[in-house]
C-alpha cells in the first residue's frame, strides 16, 4: 500500500497551522512526524486521515482520492491509535479489542467467535493477552496504549497511525512501545507514523522524518538526514548534539539537549 | 464480567431472563383480591387456552391487573434500556431520560396534547417531537468547542429541564381545573391504573420497537462511548448512528411519558444495578437491564397499588428507592469513573 498526502493545507479559522505539506509512506515504512507541542502534529495526522478536511491539498491511497472512498474502505486500511485517555464506562480489555472488528461487520451485526479470536490474536501480537479480562480504568498508562495498539491491530490495518504513543510513560513501556512498532514493521510490513517529540525516539524507529517547526515551515526526508543538530534547533529551539553510542556492534544514536534558547 | 466465574455467570443469565416473569405470575395475584401464584397462573393459562374460568378471577386479572403488569414490564425495560444508551452515548454515567431534559419534555408535549385531544397517538407523536427538541437543545448547550463534559450535559439537562418544567405549570395553570388539572396531576406522578389493553395496543409496538432497535445496537453502543475521533477511526458511521440511537431512546421515553406519565430513576437504578453484576460492555447491559427494568417496575406498581388502601404515584416510590441508592453510588464511585 502507499499513503500519500499531496500538498495539504489546513488552519483553525483564518490562521494556517499546515501548509502544503507533501509525504508519502510505503508497506513496512515508519515516518517520525516530529515538532514540539502545539505545532499541529496531531491536527495533521486527523487532516490525514480525514477526521478532519483538509483546506487544500488531498490524502491518497494507492492512487485513489481518499475522498472518493468510502469511511469503512478507508478504516479497514488505517488504523488509528489516539493518544490514551480513559473513558467514563471501564471496558474490559478484550471487549476494547473486539471494538476494532467493527469496521468489518454490518451496522447491527453482533461480533461472533471468529472476531473475539482476532481480537485475541491482536492482543498475543502485542504481548498482552494475560491482559484480557482486565478493567480499561485500573490499568497503568502503557498497559492502556498496548491495548489501543491490539485494538489498531484487530482492524488487521496496512498502516498504524499513533499520536505520541511513547508519552506519559516510563522507560520500560516506552521502549516495548517502539519495539512493537518497529517489528509490526519488520515481521508484518504494516507501516506506521508516529507522531513524537523526542528526536531520540524517531531516530531509533523511522525510516523517514517529517518535521514541522514553529513558523509553518517544515522538512522532510530520510530520518538520518533530516533529523539534524540545526533541524532539532529550529524546531524545539534547544541547541542539541547528536551523538553516536556504540554497544554490541551496534549503533545508538543519543540526542542531548544543551541549552533552550 | 466482574468476579463471576462463567458457571455462576450461566445461573445468574438464567436467573435474569426468567425474573420478569416470575415477578408478573406472583405480582399478578397480589392485591385485595388475592390469588397465590398457582392460582394465577391457572387462570392466566386456561383462559388463554378457552377453558372456563371463574368470573371474579378472570375479570381481577385478565381486564385489572394483566394491563398493568404488562405496562409496567414495556415501561420498565423500556426506560432502563434508554438510560442506558444515553449513558453510552454521552459517556456519562449520570445521563438519563430524566437528567438530560427528555423526559420533562415531553411530559411537556403530552400535556399539550392532552389539553386538546385523547387520541393517544396524537399524544405519543407530540411526547416524542418534544421530547427530541429538548434533548437536541441540551446536546448544543452542552457543547463547547465541540466537546462536552459529564458536568456540562448534566448542567444543560437541569435548565432544560426546568425550562419543559415551567412550561407544564403553564399548561396546568390555562387548564380547566376541575376537570383537567387534576387528571394531568395525577398523571404527571406516573401512574399505571389508566392502563387498558386498547391503549396498550397503540403505545408498546412503539416502546417495543425503540427497544428492538437499541437492542441491535448494542455492541456499536461501546463504541459509541468513545471519543468522537476515536469512535470514527473504528470506522462506523457516527453521526448516523447517534441519531439512531437518540431517537429510539426518545421514542421509547416519550411514550413511555404518555402512557403513564413521568417515572423517574429507573434510567439511572438500573443499568447501574445491571453494570455492578456484568460490567460495561453494552452487549450485555442491553438484555440485562431489560430484564431487571421490567421486574422492577412490576414490583414497584404492585406495590403502588397493594400497599396501601389508596393508590401511591409510582414516581414517589422509585423515587424514595432512586435517590438512597444514587447517593451510595455517588460515594463509591466519586461521580466519574465506574
Amino acid at each position: 500500500m502507499k499513503f500519500e498526502v499531496k500538498s495539504g493545507k489546513f488552519g483553525y479559522g483564518k490562521e494556517p497551522v499546515i501548509q502544503d505539506i507533501s509525504f508519502d509512506v510505503e508497506d513496512g515504512q515508519v515516518l517520525a512526524i516530529l515538532g514540539s507541542n502545539g505545532v499541529g502534529k496531531t491536527t495533521l495526522l486527523k487532516c490525514m486521515m480525514g477526521l478532519l478536511n483538509w483546506h487544500e491539498g488531498h490524502t491518497e491511497i494507492d492512487g485513489i482520492p481518499m475522498r472518493e472512498m468510502s469511511s469503512r474502505e478507508i478504516w479497514k486500511k488505517i488504523a488509528y491509535v489516539p493518544q490514551s485517555k480513559g473513558t467514563a464506562l471501564s471496558y474490559r480489555a478484550l471487549d476494547m479489542v473486539l471494538m476494532g472488528c467493527s469496521a468489518s461487520l454490518g451496522l447491527f451485526e453482533q461480533p461472533t467467535e471468529q472476531e473475539i479470536e482476532t481480537a485475541r490474536k491482536a492482543m498475543e501480537e502485542v504481548g498482552i493477552l494475560h491482559l484480557q479480562e482486565k478493567q480499561c480504568s485500573r490499568m497503568s498508562g502503557g498497559e492502556l496504549q498496548m491495548v489501543l495498539i491490539a485494538r489498531a491491530l484487530a482492524s488487521k490495518p496496512k498502516l498504524l497511525v499513533l499520536d505520541e504513543p511513547e508519552s506519559n510513560l516510563d522507560f520500560k513501556n516506552q521502549l516495548m512501545i517502539l519495539e512493537t512498532v518497529t517489528r509490526l514493521a519488520r515481521k508484518q510490513g504494516i507501516a506506521s507514523i508516529v507522531n513524537t517529540h523526542y528526536p531520540a525516539h524517531a531516530l531509533k524507529i523511522a525510516d523517514k522524518a517529517l518535521i514541522l517547526y514553529r513558523d509553518r515551515n517544515h522538512s522532510y526526508g530520510p530520518a538520518e538526514k533530516t533529523i539534524t543538530e540545526g533541524n532539532m534547533a529550529r524546531a524545539f529551539s534547544v541547541d542539541v548534539k547528536i551523538g553516536d553510542f556504540y554497544y554490541d556492534d551496534q549503533c545508538y544514536k543519543s540526542v542531548i539537549p544543551i541549552r533552550a534558547f | 464480567m466482574t468476579g463471576i466465574g462463567k458457571k455462576n455467570g450461566r445461573w445468574l443469565n438464567l436467573i435474569l431472563f426468567i425474573l420478569p416473569l416470575l415477578v408478573s405470575v406472583v405480582c399478578i395475584g397480589i392485591g385485595r383480591y388475592h390469588l397465590s401464584p398457582i392460582e394465577s397462573l391457572n387462570v392466566l393459562v386456561s383462559a388463554f387456552m378457552g377453558e372456563e374460568v371463574e368470573a371474579t378471577a378472570r375479570s381481577v386479572v385478565l381486564n385489572v391487573r394483566l394491563p398493568r403488569i404488562l405496562l409496567a414490564l414495556a415501561v420498565g425495560a423500556g426506560l432502563a434500556v434508554s438510560g442506558a444508551s444515553f449513558q453510552s452515548l454521552f459517556s456519562n454515567p449520570l445521563a438519563t431520560p430524566d437528567t438530560l431534559g427528555v423526559a420533562t419534555g415531553a411530559s411537556f408535549g403530552a400535556v399539550m396534547a392532552l389539553l386538546l385531544t385523547n387520541d393517544l397517538l396524537v399524544v405519543q407523536i407530540c411526547a416524542l417531537a418534544m421530547g427530541l427538541i429538548a434533548l437536541l437543545v441540551t446536546c448544543s448547550i452542552s457543547k463547547l468547542r465541540g466537546k462536552s463534559s459529564i458536568i456540562m450535559v448534566v448542567l444543560a439537562g437541569m435548565v432544560v429541564s426546568s425550562l419543559f418544567q415551567a412550561l407544564v405549570s403553564l399548561m396546568k395553570y390555562v387548564a380547566d381545573p376541575e376537570e383537567d388539572l387534576p387528571t394531568i396531576t395525577y398523571w404527571l406522578m406516573g401512574s399505571m391504573s389508566k392502563a387498558t389493553l386498547k391503549g396498550l395496543i397503540a403505545g408498546i409496538p412503539l416502546i417495543a420497537a425503540g427497544i428492538f432497535v437499541l437492542f441491535l445496537l448494542r455492541w456499536r453502543l461501546n463504541i459509541l462511548s468513545l471519543h468522537e475521533d476515536e469512535a470514527k477511526s473504528l470506522g462506523i458511521p457516527v453521526r448516523r448512528l447517534r441519531m439512531m440511537v437518540m431517537v429510539a431512546a426518545t421514542l421509547v421515553t416519550a411514550s413511555s411519558v404518555s402512557m403513564c406519565g413521568q417515572v423517574g430513576w429507573v434510567g439511572l437504578l438500573i443499568p447501574h444495578g445491571a453494570r455492578m453484576l456484568y460490567g460495561s460492555d453494552n452487549r450485555k447491559i442491553i438484555p440485562a437491564s431489560i430484564c431487571l427494568g421490567s421486574a422492577f417496575m412490576v414490583v414497584i406498581d404492585t406495590a403502588a397499588r397493594a400497599a396501601t388502601a389508596a393508590e401511591i404515584p409510582v414516581s414517589i416510590l422509585t423515587a424514595i428507592i432512586g435517590a438512597p441508592f444514587f447517593i451510595i453510588l455517588l460515594r463509591k464511585t466519586g461521580g466519574a469513573k465506574l
